[in-house]
């Protein structure tokens, strides 16, 4: 269950923060020191954030069928330790971070799979960047970075291939894209073992929102079944 | 006591008899029961007929691509249920190939059959099961709960196809349904292989279950909608397949279903990624 749990993580966050490998005019930062600088940047300006909300495209091409499947929602962050990650389209689906505890909504099966953090500390890297290190999360993987744009388009990614087995089972590779105006990751690229590719857009993002406590709360209907992998 | 009982006998049939012809003067005739513009009485069939008209409208569907949703359940009493979404091509006989995904938490499952050999590829764990494609499998070992052909079997009715050429059929009669028996013979016995509800009708097929030579379930499909694809017949929409020795109940609901495509074979054969465990059933 646990490598089912990390499977979840893994995925959420690759397909939560990444996707730009296509960019041209990309220069690798080679200097130690300079990353260093990067990697400080990026966590000075984390530390400065108690909230955030963004908008999200999410396009997803499934291989061998080459065909693409587009989803969109929203998501919300509030420190020290609050997520709710929504999709609207084309199902309504929910994950929530909260309490130390996680909760992965489906209503179209009425049921809510109930997680701790504490017992899976993996399912924290969905935080990556906003409630914990970024560089936390690199741990796991090989990591080249690049940097590119100018001006107001000015950007760091991140290139990552997993160098965990169990990551690797089912990750190739995905790369993540700070922008430098608030070093806050805005596009994501996943590809997996199967060949899928998924890269998630993060549009009219907010830095320091007032974000209401109400929206962080769930209670779990009691016609939904429960699966509480704590137990 | 005896003329007692034949003056009551007399009263009640006289009773019932002027009843009768009371409501019989009132005008009710037959002619006054509205069936459906489309309703046809079912007409007599010999069990080949009965068959051939099941073919015809269940078995034309060639090749076709679609989309999916498939909930998978276990059985057992609270071991929860799992969503995926997919996308599946078809070829009959014994080609196939559905890829499993989520919008939250990326590829599920992806599953192949060239017609000869099957792979189920499961994502989360890096492993892949592969075996050769028969149905039913020679022995249904715990380590995998469903294969290419279980689901070939629930949409195409291939062995349906190949039983009723070669076994022994027959059928009953209920209203609203043919319930079509295909017997095979073991030893010195036959034992019933397949049973299908079919309507009298339209010749849909609404349920069907494939039993082992010890007489019990194999898989269990019920049929709750169906397209019918014009000059192709029918097509299910929406089923449930059931694997008792599982402990799985799947639900499988096609969307944008397309008949009639043309696939490249690659489509059916799967890449086994690096570093994946390899677990042969045979």
């Amino acid at each position: 269950m646990r490598k089912k749990l990390l499977f979840y993580a893994v995925m959420f966050f690759a397909s939560a923060t990444i996707s730009v490998s296509e960019e041209t005019n990309l220069k690798q930062v080679t200097d130690e020191s300079e990353y260093n600088r990067i990697i400080r940047e990026i966590e000075d300006k984390r530390e400065q954030i108690s909230s955030f909300s963004s908008e999200f495209t999410q396009i997803k091409t499934i291989m061998p069928f080459e065909e693409t499947e587009k989803a969109s929602g929203s998501f919300f962050y509030k420190k020290p330790m609050k997520v709710v990650w929504e999709f609207y389209s084309p199902e309504k689906n929910m994950v929530i971070l909260k309490d130390k505890r996680g909760f992965i909504v489906t209503p179209n099966l009425k049921q809510v799979q109930v997680f701790g953090l504490e017992d899976n500390n993996r399912f924290k890297f969905l935080l990556a960047g906003l409630g914990e290190p970024i560089s936390s999360f690199f741990v796991e993987f090989d990591v080249m970075c690049f940097k590119g744009g100018e001006g107001e388009n000015k950007f760091y990614l991140f290139r990552l291939v997993p160098k965990d087995t169990e990551i690797a089972k089912f990750m190739e590779s995905f790369e993540i894209k700070v922008r430098y105006e608030d070093m806050v990751p805005s596009f994501t690229k996943l590809v997996e073992k199967t060949g899928d590719i998924t890269t998630l857009t993060f549009a009219k993002r907010k830095i320091n929102p007032a974000i209401k406590e109400s929206v962080f709360e769930y209670k779990i209907p009691p016609e939904y079944e429960v699966i509480d992998y704590r137990e | 006591m005896n003329a007692l009982r034949l003056i009551f006998i007399a009263v009640i049939s006289v009773f019932c008899v002027s009843g009768c012809a009371v409501y019989d003067k009132k005008g009710i005739k037959d002619s006054a029961v509205k069936f459906p513009e489309s309703y046809q009485p079912p007409r007599y069939l010999t069990t080949d007929e009965l068959i051939k008209e099941i073919h015809k409208n269940n078995t034309q569907i060639k090749t076709f691509k679609a989309d999916t949703k498939i909930i998978f359940k276990n059985t057992i009493r609270n071991a929860g249920s799992f969503q995926s979404l997919g996308k599946m091509a078809v070829e009959r006989p014994y080609k196939m190939r559905l890829r499993g995904y989520n919008f939250i938490g990326g590829a599920t499952f992806d599953m192949a059959s060239d017609g000869k050999t099957f792979w189920v590829y499961i994502a989360q764990e890096g492993k892949v099961y592969t075996g050769s494609s028969e149905f039913p499998p020679k022995s249904d070992l715990p380590a995998i709960k469903i294969r290419p052909n279980d689901i070939l079997e629930s949409v195409l009715f291939n062995n349906l196809v190949s039983y009723t050429r070669e076994k022994i059929s027959f059928y009953e009669y209920i209203p609203g349904y043919y319930i079509l028996y295909v017997a095979q013979k073991s030893g010195e016995n036959y034992y019933i292989r397949k049973k299908l509800w079919v309507k009298d009708t339209t010749f849909e097929i609404i349920r069907h279950q494939t039993f082992d030579e010890k007489r019990t379930i194999v898989l269990d499909v019920l049929v709750h909608e169906l397209y019918n694809f014009k000059n192709q017949g029918y097509f299910p929409k929406k089923f449930e397949m059931i694997r008792p020795a599982s402990h799985l109940d799947l639900v499988i609901e096609f969307s944008a279903v397309e008949p009639g495509v043309e696939f490249d074979d690659k489509i059916f054969t799967f890449k086994i990624p690096e570093n994946t465990e390899i677990i042969n059933l045979d």
